[in-house]
C-alpha cells in the first residue's frame, strides 16, 4: 500500500511538474492536461501515504515514537542534568565540557535527530508543547558548555539549574495530564 | 549581593571588530560579485578571523563573544548579495541620471532594518522547532568550538579546511577544470546530464544537510533527466533556446545532442526558460505550506516573544515593541524611498501601496529564503529580486518612468531577504553554541544599517572607476569620447575599444544584473511566465500539506539551481545516510561534521583570499 502510494506521488509529481513547465501564452492542451492529471496523481498519492504513515504512526508507539515515549525520553535528560548539577561545582572546566558533551551528544542528540519522526507522528501541537522547552534547555546547556570550555566554571554552572528548568517545562504538562487522569 | 556576569557576549570589541572586518567582506565580495555573479556569505571567514583578533590578539575573547563578532561582520557584509542582484541594473538600462542616492541608500537600509526585524518572531520555528540544519550555520559552530572540542574533531576540521582549500586553488588556477563530466566519462549519453561541479564546499553542504540531500538530488533528476527530455519531445522549446546557432543542437533529436560546452549552455538556458519558473513557484508554495502547518509553533513562538522569557526571567528574544518600532520605521523608510526615487511619476497613494505591498512579499521572501537556506545553504535570492520587482511595476507601471522606483524598491526587499537568511544562519551557530538570541538580535538591528551603505556606496563607486555590465568596454569607450582629448588618448593607449578593456581595468561583467534587465524587459512586454509559477506553487503546497513542508521547498530548489552543484549535494547527503546506516548517527556526527564544515571553511577561505587579490590588483 505505502509502495503503491509513493509510486503515485512520485508519479504524479514528475508529471505535474512536467506539464505545468509547459505552461506557456497560448496554453497548451497537453500540459495543461499532463499538469491536472499529474495533480491528481499527488493528491491520490499523498492521501494514500498519509495514511500509510499514521497507521505506520500506530506501530511506532513501540518504538518510543509516542508522547508517553518522548516524556519519558525527557524526563531522562532531566534525570542527567540533576546528577551534573550534584557533581558539577567539584569539576574543572575540562571535566564539565566532557561531562556536558556526553549529555548533548547522548540523550539529546538521540531525541534531537527524531525531530521529524516526533513531529510526524505526534502532530505540532503536541510536538510544539514538548520541543519548546527541549529546545531552550538543549541550548542553555550549549551555553555552559561553551563557558566550561571558555575556562568561566562558575558561569558554566549557574547555567545548569536553567536547563533543568527548562527541560521540566517541556514535560511538566504531560504528568500533569497523566495525574489528572489518574485521580 | 549578586555577582555581575562576567563572561564575555556582547561587548564593544565584538560589535566594533565585526563591523570593521564585515565592512571590509562587503567591499571585497561586493567587487567579486560584479565580476563572477554570486557572492560569499563570509561567515566562516568572520569567524575565524574573530579568534584571531579577540583571542590571538586582545586575549580575551570567549566562544559566545567570537559569535557576535562573526554575527555583526557577517550582517554588515551579506546584504551586498541583494545590493549587486538589483542596484547594477539602474546603470546598466541607462538611467544613471535619474537614480536619488539617498532613496536607493534610504531603501537598501529600510530592506535591512524590515529583514531583521520580520524574521526574528520565525526563529524559535525554524531553529528549535524544525532543527534544520544551516550548514553555513552549523560549520561556523564547529569552528567556534573548536578550542573546546578536542584535538581530534580539530584535526578533522583542518583536513576538511586543506583538502577544500588545495582543491579550490587547483580549480581557480585552472589546473583542474570547474566540472567534470561523469556522463562522457560512462557513455551515458548527453541528454541525461551528468556533469558535476567540483565541489567540496557543495558536498560538505549536502552531507550536513542529510536527508535532505536525497529529496533535492530527486528534485535535480525530475528536473534534468524527466522534465528537460520530455520538454524536448513534446516540443516545448523557448523561443531563445535551439533554435539559435551557437547552441549548436538539433533538437529534434534527443540522441544529437553531444557532450561538452554546447550540451552545458544548453541545459542551462533550457532550464533557466522552463523549470525555473516551475521551481520558484514550488518554493513559495511549500514555504507558505509550511506558515499553516506551523501556526501551533508561530503562536508558541510569538507567545515568547510577549513574554520576553522562557530562561528563568532572562529575555530570550527581543521585545516584541522594539520589532514593532523597527517594522514601522523600516515601513515608513520604505514608503519615503519610494516617493523619493519615483518623484513626479509616483503618487502617494501608489507609495502606500508599494509599501504594503513590499512588506508582505518581504515577509514571504524572508521565510522562503531562510527556510531554503536552512535546508541546504542556497536561497533563489535573484528570482525572488525578480518577482519583488514584477510586482512593484505592477503597481507603478511598466514605463520607463517606473523603473527607477520598482528597481529601488526591490533592492531593498532584496537586501531584506538576504538579511534574513544570515540572520537565522546566524541564530543557528547560536543555538549550537549558546548564545542567547537577544544579544544577537541586538547586535544584527544595531548594525544592520551599515552594510547597505558600503554596498551600495561600493557599487557607485566602481561604476564610476570601471563601469560593468556585459558592455563594459563599451561603456567605458562612450565615456572615453565623450570626454575626449587626453583622456580618450590615454584609453587608446591602454588598448581599449569598444570591444577590448584598457589595460589595467578589471572585467566587471555583472552577470545577474545582466539577467535582471533582462528580466525587466520581460516584464515590460508583458510575458512573465505566471503560469508556470501557479503551477509549481499549486504542486508546492499540495505536495507540502500531505507530505512535509520540506518537499516544495527543498524540489522547487533543485529546479531552480544548475544540475552540477544540486547532483554533488545531493551526493554529500547519500554519503552522510550511508555512513549513518554503517557507523552509527553518533560516529557520523562526530567525525563526519568537523570534516564537513572544514570543507565549506576552506572554500569560504579560498574564494574570500582571491576576491581580496583581485581587489588589490586593480587598485
Amino acid at each position: 500500500m505505502k509502495y503503491i502510494a509513493q509510486l503515485l506521488f512520485i508519479g504524479g509529481f514528475c508529471v505535474a511538474t512536467v506539464g505545468g513547465a509547459g505552461f506557456s501564452d497560448p496554453l497548451e492542451e497537453s500540459a495543461l492536461m499532463m499538469f491536472i492529471g499529474g495533480l491528481v496523481l499527488v493528491l491520490v498519492g499523498g492521501i494514500m501515504l498519509r495514511r500509510a504513515v499514521h497507521a505506520e504512526a500506530h506501530e511506532k508507539v513501540a518504538d518510543g515514537l509516542s508522547e508517553e515515549g518522548l516524556a519519558k525520553a525527557i524526563e531522562g535528560i532531566a534525570a542527567d542534568v540533576r546528577g551534573l548539577i550534584d557533581e558539577a561545582s567539584g569539576l574543572d572546566g575540562k571535566q564539565l565540557c566532557t561531562r556536558i558533551d556526553t549529555i548533548l551528544q547522548g540523550s539529546f542528540f538521540d531525541i534531537g535527530s527524531r525531530n521529524e519522526d516526533y513531529m510526524r507522528v505526534l502532530g505540532n501541537t503536541v510536538y510544539t508543547r514538548y520541543w519548546d522547552g527541549f529546545a531552550v534547555g538543549e541550548r542553555l546547556l550549549a551555553r555552559s558548555w561553551s563557558m566550561a570550555a571558555d575556562g568561566a566554571v562558575a558561569e558554566a554552572v549557574a547555567e545548569l539549574p536553567g536547563v533543568l528548568k527548562n527541560i521540566e517545562r517541556a514535560t511538566r504538562r504531560h504528568f500533569q495530564a497523566e495525574l489528572t487522569t489518574i485521580r | 549581593m549578586e555577582q555581575k556576569p562576567t563572561y564575555r557576549e556582547l561587548t564593544p570589541a565584538s560589535l566594533i571588530g565585526g563591523v570593521c572586518v564585515g565592512a571590509l567582506l562587503n567591499m571585497g565580495i561586493c567587487f567579486a560579485g560584479l565580476q563572477i555573479g554570486f557572492t560569499i556569505v563570509g561567515s566562516t571567514v568572520a569567524a575565524v578571523i574573530g579568534f584571531g583578533i579577540l583571542r590571538g590578539i586582545l586575549r580575551k575573547g570567549s566562544i559566545l563573544e567570537v559569535n557576535i563578532f562573526q554575527t555583526v561582520a557577517s550582517s554588515v557584509n551579506t546584504v551586498n548579495a541583494g545590493v549587486i542582484f538589483t542596484v547594477p541594473v539602474l546603470f546598466l538600462l541607462g538611467f544613471e541620471e535619474n537614480i536619488d542616492y539617498t532613496a536607493l541608500l534610504l531603501a537598501s537600509v529600510a530592506g535591512s532594518a524590515l529583514g531583521v526585524m520580520l524574521i526574528i518572531p520565525l526563529r524559535k520555528q525554524i531553529i528549535d522547532f524544525e532543527r534544520l540544519r544551516f550548514p553555513e550555520g552549523t560549520a561556523v559552530a564547529t569552528i567556534l568550538r573548536s578550542p573546546g572540542a578536542g584535538v581530534e574533531k580539530s584535526r578533522l576540521l583542518i583536513a576538511g579546511i586543506l583538502v577544500s582549500a588545495v582543491t579550490i586553488v587547483m580549480v581557480k588556477e585552472k589546473v583542474w577544470g570547474e566540472t567534470v563530466d561523469l556522463g562522457e566519462i560512462v557513455g551515458v549519453p548527453a541528454t541525461f546530464n551528468l556533469i558535476l561541479a567540483v565541489s567540496l564546499l557543495s558536498l560538505g553542504a549536502g552531507f550536513l544537510a542529510g536527508r535532505g540531500g536525497l529529496v533535492v538530488l530527486y528534485g535535480t533528476l525530475l528536473n534534468y533527466w524527466i522534465l528537460i527530455p520530455a520538454a524536448l519531445l513534446l516540443g516545448w522549446l523557448p523561443d531563445d533556446v535551439g533554435s539559435t546557432e551557437e547552441m549548436l543542437v538539433d533538437v529534434s533529436s534527443l540522441t544529437s545532442l553531444e557532450h561538452g560546452a554546447a550540451a552545458e549552455t544548453f541545459f542551462g538556458k533550457f532550464s533557466h526558460f522552463t523549470s525555473r519558473h516551475v521551481g520558484i513557484g514550488m518554493i513559495l508554495g511549500g514555504a507558505l505550506a509550511g506558515i499553516m502547518l506551523a501556526a501551533p509553533a508561530l503562536k508558541a513562538a510569538l507567545a515568547s516573544l510577549k513574554q520576553g522569557g522562557g530562561e528563568g526571567g532572562k529575555s530570550e528574544e527581543v521585545s516584541l515593541n522594539v520589532l514593532k518600532i523597527g517594522s514601522t520605521f523600516g515601513l515608513l523608510l520604505l514608503l519615503f524611498a519610494t516617493k523619493l526615487a519615483g518623484g513626479d511619476s509616483v503618487s502617494w497613494g501608489q507609495a502606500v501601496m508599494v509599501m504594503i505591498a513590499g512588506g508582505v512579499w518581504l515577509w514571504v521572501a524572508g521565510l522562503v529564503v531562510a527556510q531554503t537556506t536552512g535546508r541546504t545553504d542556497w536561497s533563489p535570492l535573484s528570482g525572488l529580486a525578480l518577482i519583488a520587482i514584477a510586482i512593484m511595476m505592477g503597481i507603478l507601471g511598466t514605463g520607463s518612468g517606473s523603473i527607477v522606483p520598482a528597481v529601488t524598491v526591490g533592492a531593498a526587499i532584496c537586501v531584506a531577504t538576504s538579511m534574513c537568511a544570515d540572520m537565522m544562519a546566524d541564530l543557528k551557530t547560536g543555538y549550537l553554541v549558546g548564545s542567547r538570541p537577544a544579544k544577537q538580535q541586538l547586535a544584527q538591528i544595531l548594525t544592520c544599517w551599515i552594510g547597505p551603505a558600503i554596498a551600495v556606496a561600493t557599487v557607485v563607486l566602481l561604476w564610476k572607476a570601471y563601469g560593468f555590465g556585459p558592455d563594459q568596454a563599451g561603456v567605458l569607450y562612450e565615456r572615453a569620447h565623450t570626454a575626449g582629448g587626453a583622456t580618450l588618448e590615454a584609453f587608446e593607449a591602454a588598448g581599449g575599444t569598444e570591444v577590448n578593456l584598457p589595460d589595467g581595468v578589471p572585467k566587471l561583467g555583472a552577470p545577474q544584473a545582466g539577467a535582471l534587465e533582462s528580466a525587466i524587459k520581460i516584464v515590460q512586454s508583458g510575458d512573465v511566465p505566471l503560469g508556470k509559477y501557479i503551477a509549481g506553487a499549486l504542486i508546492g503546497i499540495i505536495a507540502s500539506l500531505l507530505i512535509s513542508p520540506g518537499i516544495g521547498v527543498m524540489v522547487g530548489l533543485s529546479l531552480y539551481l544548475p544540475f552540477e552543484y544540486m547532483a554533488v549535494f545531493g551526493i554529500g547527503g547519500i554519503i552522510a545516510l550511508l555512513l549513518a546506516r554503517w557507523k552509527g548517527p553518533h560516529w557520523t556526527e562526530d567525525k563526519g561534521v568537523p570534516v564537513a564544515a572544514g570543507l565549506i571553511v576552506g572554500d569560504a577561505l579560498v574564494n574570500i583570499i582571491y576576491a581580496v587579490k583581485d581587489v588589490a590588483q586593480s587598485l
